[in-house]
């Protein structure tokens, strides 16, 4: 009788032993899964337009030697920067959209930069610089390939509708997503991009605001623009024609397989849930082996 | 007790039912469909029309139901209101009579959607309406209609909407001096841009009583596309 009491008591124990452990496993990995991370957002694409609203910082500089602008819609004759060599710095706020335009002769890169807040940047050469209203339209002969590196938020093709001429011609999204522990990074995802998506990069899930992105574009003598840009955020929102578009996030699943300390702890945990099970399977059965011998005894 | 609860219950339904009959007369709308059949789409799979202008209103309130500013009437004339949203789910298009002798002023207008739910989820600048005078079949569109969503706020602006096809665009509007003032329109990131893609703002108080001939530039790339003429009818009343 009291044999079976002890036994009773240490099946109760091992049971409370054993659900406290799965909690506290439970919790550890909620904790794992859930924890916020600073996710790095790598999107490439080639495009046949780009927009871009830039933020104040000095790598927002381009080199524009050799172009004519047209700042008043009054009158669209273009004037020729005739110095040696000239840039183009944004003001903060500046939207600019460029493309290329190809004509029988020549090719030129058209640059639309527009602001709601003044002035939509500064032109600077040997000669000094002057600042430009809140519309001008720059067009540089293309000669060579160019780069030009911006900092600021970016849309990455245009969404299709009618008369929509550039568009997004290929892409991809990927996700670079840093370690529970440390500053190393996994990448945890990477998606490819329909022709035709637009996809902009946002800070929140609500997509209130636009992450600010570093980058830069290469105008080639291919007819598309190729655009990388990296920057911190929460989800890349997709639009795609004929559908409510998709959003792009690190997924939990990700991080079991990818981060090496959560797949560490996973394993380690499987690992001892099932010695536990194994344990307590032997404990079981001795102490049945027991019970039989005692109540044989007993007879 | 069971006669009082029949009384009672007597007194409550005809109540609930003067009141009913109270509000729908209070709703019924001033400006009837010409035809019994409601014309409208709600699909993901998008149809989109080619017209740049896609809507002309002024702030207000967002509740269920369309008003249009009537400046004057003449006897028999037809109204044409198409209604589209900005991701281009959603549109109607439908003609309408205006009762002779209509007060000026903010008009509310037959519209018996089955999509009210969805079309009330829409923000202020997620539907645009375009109201104007004649057959819903003659292009192009001209003498045009302020519209509102529920009830106009005391408000100073006035939207416009435009499918641009990802133009720059400038409306080019007259002022009291007889000459003209250029205004840059606004393009839409947020979202999906498949109904319209710009937003042009004007004060209320820029608008002069009568027809105002504006002038839609769209510039692209370098190189003008063909201009829209239109002009809004408007009357000091409103405000």
């Amino acid at each position: 009788m009291l044999g079976t009491l002890l036994v009773r008591k240490n099946r109760f124990s091992q049971r409370t032993i054993k659900w406290t452990f799965i909690a506290g496993m439970l919790t550890i990995m909620s904790t794992l899964f859930l924890s916020g991370r600073e996710n790095i957002f790598t999107v490439n694409g080639e495009v046949e337009s780009a927009t871009l609203t830039f933020a104040e910082n000095r790598l927002n500089k381009w080199n524009i030697t050799g172009a004519s602008i047209i700042t008043d819609l009054d009158n669209l004759e273009p004037e020729l920067l005739q110095q040696q060599e000239v840039y183009f710095s944004p003001a903060k706020g500046a939207t600019a959209t460029v493309n290329f335009r190809i004509g029988t002769k020549r090719k030129e890169i058209f640059i639309t930069v527009a602001s709601e807040q003044g002035s939509i940047g500064v032109i600077e050469s040997e000669d000094g610089s002057f600042t430009l209203g809140t519309y001008t339209e720059i067009i540089v002969p293309f000669e060579h390939s160019k780069i030009f590196p911006f900092v600021g938020s970016m849309q990455l093709g245009e969404d299709v509708a009618v008369g929509v001429e550039n568009i997004l011609l290929e892409g991809t999204v990927k996700i670079i997503e840093q370690e529970f522990i440390g500053d190393g990074r996994y990448v945890a995802g990477e998606y490819n991009l329909d022709r035709g998506d637009r996809v902009v990069l946002y800070l929140d899930n609500n997509l209130t605001r636009t992450s600010q992105v570093k980058g830069f574009m290469r105008l080639t003598d291919n007819n598309a623009i190729a655009i990388t840009a990296h920057g911190v955020g929460e989800v890349v929102k997709v639009e795609r024609l004929g559908s409510a578009g998709y959003k792009i996030s690190p997924s939990v699943w990700a991080r079991l397989t990818h981060d090496p300390l959560i797949a560490a702890i996973t394993t380690l945990f499987a690992t001892l849930l099932l010695l536990m099970e194994f344990s307590e399977l032997i404990v079981n059965l001795s102490a049945k082996k027991e019970e039989n011998i005692t109540s044989e005894a007993n007879e | 007790m069971a006669k009082f609860y029949s009384s009672s219950a007597g007194i409550f339904i005809l109540l609930s039912s003067l009141i009913g009959l109270n509000v729908e007369a209070a709703q019924e709308p001033s400006i009837k469909l010409l035809d019994d059949q409601f014309s409208e789409q709600y699909s993901t799979n998008v149809p989109v029309s080619g017209r740049v202008l896609a809507g002309i209103a002024i702030n207000s309130d967002i509740l269920p139901g369309l008003s249009i500013f009537i400046p004057h009437t003449n006897d028999n004339e037809q109204i044409c209101m198409r209604v589209l949203s900005r991701d281009g789910t959603y549109s109607s298009l439908n003609q309408y009579q205006v009762p002779n002798n209509l007060k000026e002023g903010f008009q509310s207008v037959e519209y018996p959607s089955e999509f009210m739910d969805v079309i009330s989820s829409f923000s202020e600048s997620d539907l645009a309406v375009l109201a104007y005078s004649g057959q819903c079949k003659d292009n192009p569109v001209n003498e045009l209609y302020l519209s509102a969503r529920g009830e106009p706020k005391n408000s100073d602006k006035v939207t416009i909407f435009v499918s641009s096809g990802r133009s720059e665009v400038f409306l080019r509007i007259p002022n009291e001096n007889s000459t003209t003032d250029m205004i840059r329109c606004k393009r839409i990131q947020q979202g999906k841009r498949t109904g319209y893609d710009t937003q042009c703002h004007i004060g209320l108080s820029k608008l002069l009583t009568g027809k105002n001939e504006i002038s839609l530039i769209r510039r692209k790339s370098g190189r003008m596309l063909p201009s829209v003429k239109f002009s809004i009818l408007y009357s000091r009343s409103i405000s």
